[in-house]
Order: C-alpha cells, then sequence, then structure tokens
C-alpha cells in the first residue's frame, strides 16, 4: 500500500506523531530527511473536511518539529517514488530546512482586490504576452507587492525574516506572505493586530506551518 | 425524594454605611448584616470586591483574526495553490479480457505556481514534475 505524505521534517517528532486521515502515521526515513506519512489506499476527497482534517495534521506535525517543508496535499507514492523524487537532492532540502527552522507565516490578504476583478487586471499588465507560457511567466515575474502593502511591510520589516508577494489569483486575493521566527510570533501578532485595526481592507491570518515557503519536493 | 432548595440572593459582600443619612435607632435589620431581600436604600454606597485572582491576559497569539473568516481561504491557499495530486488506475478491456492497464499519476495546478520562477527566486522543478 502506498503512503500519503504530510510533511518532510529534517527529523523524526521526538514522540509519536499521532494519527493520520484514517491511521497512524509514520515518520519514514527518505533522502535528507524524513517524511510524515500513512499507509492510505487512495487519495482523500478534496473536500472541506478533509482539507480541514489535513491542514489540522499538518500544523500538529509543525508544532513538533522546528523545521518542517509541508508537501502538496494529495501526494500519494510508494516509498521508492518518493526515494527517487529526492535522491540526490539532499543539499536542497537542507537548504529548505535551514530557511524555514524555528519559523513560522503569516498571510496578509487585501479585501477586495482579489479575485476575479485583481486576476483581470493581472491580466491586463500582461495583455503583451502572446503564448500561455508566456503570459503566465509575465504574471509569475510580477511578485514584487503594490504599493498598498507599503504600510504593513514597512512596521513589521524588523519581525520578517523573509517575504513573498503572490498577485491575485480568481479564487484567492492578493496575499503577502511573511516568515517570521518562532520567539517573534507575539510581538508580530500585537503590531500586525493593531495594523490590521486600522487598516481594514487588509486581512492576517496565521501563525500557519511555512506553506508559502517551501519548495515542491514531491 | 429530595428537592433542591432555590438558592437564596444573598447580600453584597461588603456594605458600606452612608455618611448622608443614618439609620433609626429602632430598626429591626442587625447593624451588621445588610437588607436581603430589598434594595439598599437610597444613599448606601455598595462596593464591588474585585476578584481574588483575576485571570491573566491570553500571552499567547494562536489566531489573530477569527477563524471563521479566514479559515476555507487559508485552507485553499495553503493546501490546494500549489495544485492537488490526481492518481487513478485505468484498465481498457474488451469482451471481459483486460487489455490495456494505464496508471495515472498526475498533477492540477495553476501553472504560474510551478513554473520556475523568472526573477531572483527561481524554484528548481522535480524531476516528477519534469517527466508529466
Amino acid at each position: 500500500m502506498p503512503w500519503y505524505v504530510f510533511a518532510l521534517v529534517d527529523r523524526p517528532p521526538a514522540s509519536r506523531p499521532g494519527r493520520g486521515l484514517s491511521g497512524a502515521l509514520a515518520a519514514r526515513r527518505v533522502p535528507g530527511g524524513f517524511a510524515i506519512a500513512e499507509r492510505r489506499a487512495d487519495v482523500p476527497p478534496i473536500e472541506f473536511d478533509a482539507l480541514r482534517a489535513h491542514d489540522a495534521i499538518v500544523t500538529r506535525i509543525a508544532a513538533a518539529s522546528p523545521a518542517i517543508l509541508p508537501v502538496r496535499y494529495g501526494t500519494l507514492l510508494e516509498l521508492e517514488e518518493i526515494e527517487e523524487a529526492l535522491a540526490e537532492r539532499e543539499e536542497e532540502m537542507a537548504e529548505a530546512f535551514d530557511a524555514v527552522r524555528g519559523r513560522v507565516q503569516f498571510t496578509w490578504r487585501r479585501q477586495g482586490a482579489g479575485g476575479a476583478r485583481g486576476a483581470g487586471a493581472a491580466r491586463g499588465a500582461a495583455g503583451a504576452a502572446v503564448s500561455g507560457t508566456a503570459y503566465l511567466r509575465s504574471v509569475a515575474a510580477k511578485s514584487v507587492p503594490p504599493a498598498a502593502f507599503r504600510a504593513v511591510r514597512g512596521k513589521l520589516r524588523p519581525l520578517v525574516v523573509s517575504e513573498r508577494y503572490q498577485p491575485a489569483t480568481a479564487s484567492v486575493p492578493a496575499s503577502l506572505y511573511h516568515l517570521v521566527d518562532r520567539d517573534s510570533v507575539e510581538r508580530y501578532g500585537l503590531v500586525a493586530r493593531k495594523l490590521a485595526a486600522s487598516t481594514p481592507t487588509f486581512r492576517v491570518t496565521g501563525p500557519f506551518p511555512p506553506f508559502a515557503f517551501t519548495p515542491e519536493l514531491l | 425524594m429530595k428537592r433542591r432548595r432555590k438558592s437564596r440572593p444573598q447580600p453584597p459582600k461588603t456594605i458600606l454605611r452612608s455618611t448622608v443619612g443614618s439609620r433609626t435607632t429602632h430598626s429591626t435589620v442587625p447593624a451588621t448584616r445588610g437588607p436581603r431581600h430589598r434594595k439598599p436604600p437610597a444613599g448606601t454606597a455598595r462596593l464591588v470586591r474585585p476578584p481574588v485572582s483575576s485571570p491573566k491576559p491570553k500571552r499567547r497569539v494562536a489566531r489573530i483574526v477569527d477563524e471563521e473568516e479566514s479559515s476555507l481561504l487559508d485552507l485553499i491557499d495553503n493546501l490546494l495553490a500549489k495544485g492537488v495530486m490526481l492518481n487513478a488506475d485505468l484498465i481498457l478491456a474488451l469482451a471481459n479480457v483486460d487489455l490495456v492497464y494505464v496508471r495515472l499519476s498526475a498533477l492540477l495546478s495553476a501553472a504560474d505556481r510551478v513554473l520556475p520562477r523568472t526573477g531572483g527566486g527561481a524554484r528548481r522543478t522535480s524531476s516528477r514534475q519534469a517527466r508529466r
């Protein structure tokens, strides 16, 4: 039976990983770290309850592991396939673990600038692109946060280790992701709460495992 | 069967005697006890004692916005933004004879989420993704 993978960690959790979606979680040694996975025959459905359960499990693993790389939802692989995918990528994994070790993610979203409207604006900006690939590349290249995020970025800069901006898509509004040390979470939360209260067009959520700062390894 | 007694309203913890007026000397109410069922007379100051141990304010920042407002969007963004893996087994058969077996393992995702970035933050595409 294949393994349904939730996350990669650099070292196995000190205590038992607990239960997964339907069975016990196990820490399987893979090149460059450990895969936290459970035996499962099929991919869980893309439903709210399953997504929420998956998210809760990843959050629990993150609380017990200093460095975690969450894996794409629905990753169901044989152990040999996981080993093959991660073979000779220890250095890349080590860099990824170092980047997120002891850190969490906060997400800022700009209300009213997302959805189809935001995506439409991005489409207009990339209107010169002739092919789909060129268009997507041009949209991806526009990963600089707009001026509207200036106040948020300026106030929180001392507490932010890394930052990533995702332009609006059809389903998700423009998002700014901050990677924050766990030691700074309390201070970040206090400043963020004040900022969110003074700028009602912005919403902040978190802390989360570092989903937005994780390379796609599997 | 015992019937539970209704608890009677208790007198206030502390009653400060008013300095404005004074009780009549023939009152049947003991001076040390406050009235049980009547409201305190006008001019009687009432001191509310603060709780002995006030709960400490929450120091930990767990979720800094309401769950209801964020959960669905965050779930979609965190879990589905990078796409989902689709696995399937396909068997083409003719007259109950299995002829072709196809094992599908596909990634469904927005292309801009998995394409290598053209800017500074270049990401390597995994060998699995390259094969798909």
